[in-house]
Parts: C-alpha cells; structure tokens; sequence
C-alpha cells in the first residue's frame, strides 16, 4: 500500500504538461501537482495561439474574414467557414438555395469525418496503440484528395462564400466520394476490432476522467464530449439548419462520460456522417450554388470582363464588400468539437462591428483541470486527445 | 513593429493613433433590404417567447428592453441583478436554461446606433456590454442577455455560482476589455500574457499596437 505524500513527509512534485509536447495537441500548458504518480492538483494556461482572430475581423470585410475562420479549428476548416457564412447570411436575411445547402451538408459532414479520424486515431496513439492511427490517416488522406479537388486546397479551404460557393462540386465526385466512404467503413471496422475489446485499451480508457451530465452541462460542453455523457443534444437535431432534419442519422450516445464513451461516440457519430453522406449524394438537386443578387454574390468572369456594370459590381462587392442591414444575431452549426456560434454585430457598414466566435473546445478545456484531479498522469494525457483540444480554436 | 519604449509612452502613442476614417461611397444598386431574395428566412421574432414574459414579471426595474431581431429573442438587461436574473432562468421550471453557451463583451464606443439603443430603454452613459447567450435543452428556447456597462469603473458580478463555464469566458472579457468582474475568484489574464499593457478588444486600441513578451506566467 502506498502511503500518501503527506504521511511520508514528503513533498508534492510540480510538472509542466506542455506547453510543447506532441501528447499535448497543440501549445496548452497543464502545470500538474504530483503525489506520486496521481494528479493533485491541476491549472492550465492557454493563448500560446492567440493571433487576435475578433479584432482582425474588425478590421476586415465579412468576405476577408473567411479565411481567418480556417484557422480556427484547422483540422476542420470547412465546418468553420459554413458556420460563418451562415451567421453573415442570417444576418443578411438571405437563404443560400438547395443545392449549396447540400454541398455544404457534404462538406460539413467530411469535415466532422476527418476530425474525428485525427482525433480518435491520435487518441489511441497517445494511450500505445499506433496501428489503428495508420488506418485512419490512409482514409483521411483519400478525403483531403476530394477536398484538394472541391477548393484546391487541403487544409486552408476557405471553401464557402457569402451566399453560396465559388465552385460546384468536381467531376465524378459522388462515385468517388462513395468509394472513399467504403473504405472509411471498412477502416471502422478494422479498429474497432483492433481496439474495442482490446483489454489494455478498456483497462486505459474506461471510468477514465468520468464527467457526469450535470458536470457537462454546468461547464458549457457540446459536441461529442456533453453526448459521451449522455446528454441528447445535438445542434443538428435541435435547432436544424440546411434540412438536416430530413436526413436519416441517429444521435450516439454515451453513458459514462469517460474516455472510452468519448471515444466510442466519435467512432459512431463518424458511421453516421456515412449514412448522412450518403442520402445527400442521393438528394443533392441541380440548380445554383450561390444566390442571385448583385449585392452579395460575385458576378461571373464573363460579365466582369464583357459589361461595365459586371465590372463595376465586382469592384464595389470587393472592396466595399457585402453590406448587412444594421442588427445582430448570433447563429450556431454542430462543428465535430460540438456547437461552433458566431456573433456578428453590423452597423450597416462593410465591416462587421463585433465577431464572437464561440469556440467549442474552450469551456471543455476550462474544465480540464478539475476532471483530471485524483488521475494519473498517463490518464491525463488519454483524457486531453479525447475531448479534441484545437489550440488555433481555443485561442483565436 | 516592435516598441521597446517603457510603459508611459506605449500609452501616449495610445493616444496618438490616428482615427480612421473612411467614408463608403454608396452605391445606388445596394441600398434597400434583402427581403426580395428568393427563399428568405429568418423572420423578427415579433410575439415575446415565454421566458422573457416572465422575466419582465419577475424583474420589472431591471427589465429594459425586448428584441426579436432575426428570430433571436434579446433582452436588455440593467447589471445591477445579473446573478438573480441568471439564477432565475435556470431553476424556474418554464424556463430551465441549463446551458450557457456563451459570455462575452462588447464596445460600443464607435456605435451610435447600440448606445441609442440603450439610451432610449434608459441607460444614457452605457460604453460597453456583457452579453449572455442563454440555451434551454428541454424547450429549445433561446434567449441572448444584453447588459450595459458604463465607460469607467465597469463593474459586473461574476455569475460563476450559477454556470460555472463563467470562469475562463469572465477572465477573456477582463482580457480583452477591462471590465472587472467581481467575485471572481482569479481574475488574471487569459489569452494575453501578464505584462501585455491595455486591453486589445477595446475600440480605441489600434490593431497594429505590438508588445514584446514579458516574463512567463507564474502558474
């Protein structure tokens, strides 16, 4: 039986978790207080990332703050420019038509896919496991294949406009999207056999960092980590937003709240976005990808070139930018970390007064210190990869 | 730009910045509202919903304002019984909003339009604003709590007793704009380091301002 420091007469341990270790996730500093091997006491410190995103968007029009918005949660730029744009459009009073309400669908739910591949993958690399995570990023990178042809770019996408896309889908992009999707099931598959009753794995994530329903809420959680404890809510379900109330999808929930259930939920929430995939491929209409009017959407290159008013539409659009009627609102989309909110204030200018953005992961990660009190070290750093701290998100 | 000047003058050149004003040209073609655009949503929230009915029963002199721009039921609150108000909205049984999503804060020091706002509903010298977004799991209501501050010695209670996510989003609002929230057990910096000078949310701090980090933080 090992006897508690203060009997010995000796003295607690201090040691920094982070901020730069590859268990970490990003730059976050944990300073723990060691008895032994159990956690003490915990404090955290953040903004090792802050690069002033609200105060930039200040300065900038609603347009050039897209791509500030892929910085965010850069594992999962496209759920954040979504995210944006439809708080800029809400408060423009404008719906973007049904095509690019799907293709927004599709976006979003390979976004939650990718992020929910690093996440899970790079969890179980952190507790020893390092196969399942070559699994995962074989499929991710087939994913950043097809989002490489939808935007041109991999990680910065900055793939949606003010009212609407720039672009419509690539060629054959549903029979490729299905051939990945088949292979993402099959990665699934193969780790969740690998892992689920792999006994180290149960033994390292199960009654690991429990939160209960009350503590989740009380703390402000969203997303997978306030499911994993068992609280129905979904941003999707509750409050819908571009029909997602039509597709057919389940919400999976937890029971415990611990490292395990919140690992499980993201593997299954990731079988779900298959399901929601694969009824948007089906549904997806034809028809325009942005809304028709002068004032918020880009006129196309022929115009800009063959007419002056193109020309002129497109210069005032670009360097006045879009021009929301004086007011404010704040709008929310399910980001895979959880409810991602903007609040945007205009004074009827081009240039937003006030951008908030809620970020998902930073009331999670205020609550990290007391979750890991009374754990060991080792389970700390299990806990840190499954609530899926993204420090470009949590900083701003 | 780095500035390795001391203290007082980093606060000089505060007051020195320039004030940017560009005036829009207005184009002819832009003006009028959206409401033509095919497929528009969003209608104002005329009909208050039922928590902020009851919030005007319960708190009538606190009770300044409703708004429903958008479909967002908004409610302008005075700040002198904030953690009443939120303890209310929590544990009444019609209301039971158990989540709060978000806190922050805003200057409205270059916003004719908010401080009017606030001036019609009887607050004439509000500067800044605490805004509490609100989210009931069992109604689906939400409700967003906007709460007007004056510009010097702005002062708010600290509502961590009723949502303890308070914590970190009070010291990022103490961070970003100065506005010190009482009670709050470790009222430091967040997101900026300890010996950063001024608060950067604030309108009257340039965006180009740089400082060279000071010391580490003494966890």
């Amino acid at each position: 039986m090992v006897k508690p420091a203060k009997e010995i007469g000796s003295k607690l341990t201090r040691v920094n978790l982070g901020p730069s270790h590859p268990a970490m996730h990003g730059a976050l500093r944990v300073m723990v207080e060691l008895d032994g091997e159990t956690i003490v006491n915990a404090t955290s410190e953040i903004g090792y990332l802050h690069r002033g995103f609200e105060k930039h968007c200040e300065e900038s029009t609603y347009t050039q703050c897209i791509p500030y918005t892929d910085r965010l949660n850069y594992v999962s730029s496209m759920s954040n420019n979504v995210g944006f744009c439809r708080a800029v459009e809400k408060l423009l009073g404008i719906e973007v038509p049904e095509r690019c309400q799907f293709i927004r669908v599709i976006a979003c739910e390979l976004n939650r896919i990718i992020d929910h591949l690093v996440c899970v993958g790079t969890n179980i690399v952190d507790i020893g496991a390092l196969t399942n995570f070559w699994y995962f990023f074989n499929v991710r990178e087939k994913i950043y294949k097809l989002i490489e042809r939808m935007c041109g770019a991999r990680l910065t996408t900055t793939y949606t406009r003010i009212g609407g896309l720039p672009w419509d889908l690539p060629e054959n992009f549903s029979t490729d999207l299905m051939e990945v999707l088949k292979e993402l099931e099959k990665a699934l598959k193969e780790v969740s056999g690998l892992v689920m009753k792999n006994r180290i794995f149960i033994e390292r994530t199960k009654g690991i960092c429990k939160v209960s329903a009350e503590d989740a809420l009380a703390w402000g959680f969203t997303g997978p980590c306030l499911r994993a404890s068992g609280v129905n809510y979904d941003v999707r379900k509750a409050y819908p937003y571009y029909h997602y109330d039509e597709f057919d999808f389940e919400v999976p929930l937890g029971s415990a709240g611990d490292t395990f259930d919140r690992i499980v939920v993201r593997l299954e929430e990731m079988r779900q976005s298959i399901r929601i995939l694969e009824q948007a491929l089906g549904k997806l209409p034809q028809g325009p990808i942005s809304v028709d009017d002068p004032r918020v959407t880009l006129p196309p290159k022929s115009e800009v070139y063959g007419s002056i008013e193109g020309l002129m539409n497109h210069f005032m659009l670009i360097i006045n930018g879009v021009r929301p009627p004086v007011g404010e609102t704040y709008s929310c989309t399910e980001s895979p970390n959880g409810e991602l909110g903007f609040f945007i204030v205009s004074d009827g200018t081009g240039k937003p007064v006030r951008v908030r953005c809620r970020p998902p992961c930073f009331p999670i990660f205020s609550a990290f210190h007391e979750m890991i009190k009374g754990s060991m070290v080792a389970d700390a750093v299990a806990a840190i990869g499954s609530l899926n701290i993204i420090a470009g998100e949590l900083d701003r | 730009m780095h500035t390795d000047k001391p203290v007082d003058e980093k606060d000089k050149f505060l007051e020195d910045a320039p004030e940017k004003k560009i005036q829009h040209p207005i184009a002819p073609w832009r003006e009028g509202s959206y409401e033509h655009v095919k497929g528009t949503a969003y209608a104002d929230l005329k009909e208050e919903p039922l928590p902020v009915k009851k919030l005007r029963e319960q708190f009538p002199g606190e009770f300044l304002a409703y708004q429903g721009y958008r479909g967002d039921a908004c409610v302008l609150i005075r700040p002198g019984r904030i953690v009443e108000i939120l303890k209310f909205l929590r544990d009444d049984p019609e209301c039971a909003f158990d989540l709060m999503r978000d806190l922050f804060a805003m200057d409205d020091l270059k916003t004719e339009a908010r401080c009017k706002e606030f001036a019609d509903a009887g607050v004439p010298e509000a500067r800044f604003e605490m805004i509490y977004l609100l989210c009931s799991l069992r109604f689906r209501h939400e409700l967003r709590l906007r709460v007007p501050l004056a510009d010097k010695n702005s002062q708010i209670d600290s509502v961590i007793s009723v949502y303890p996510c308070a914590d970190w989003f009070e010291r990022e609002v103490w961070d970003m704009y100065g506005i010190e929230v009482m009670g709050h057990p470790n009222l430091r910096r967040l997101l900026n380091h300890e010996g950063f000078v001024g608060h950067p949310l604030r309108k009257d701090y340039p965006i180009n301002r740089r400082h060279n980090f000071t010391t580490p933080t003494d966890l």
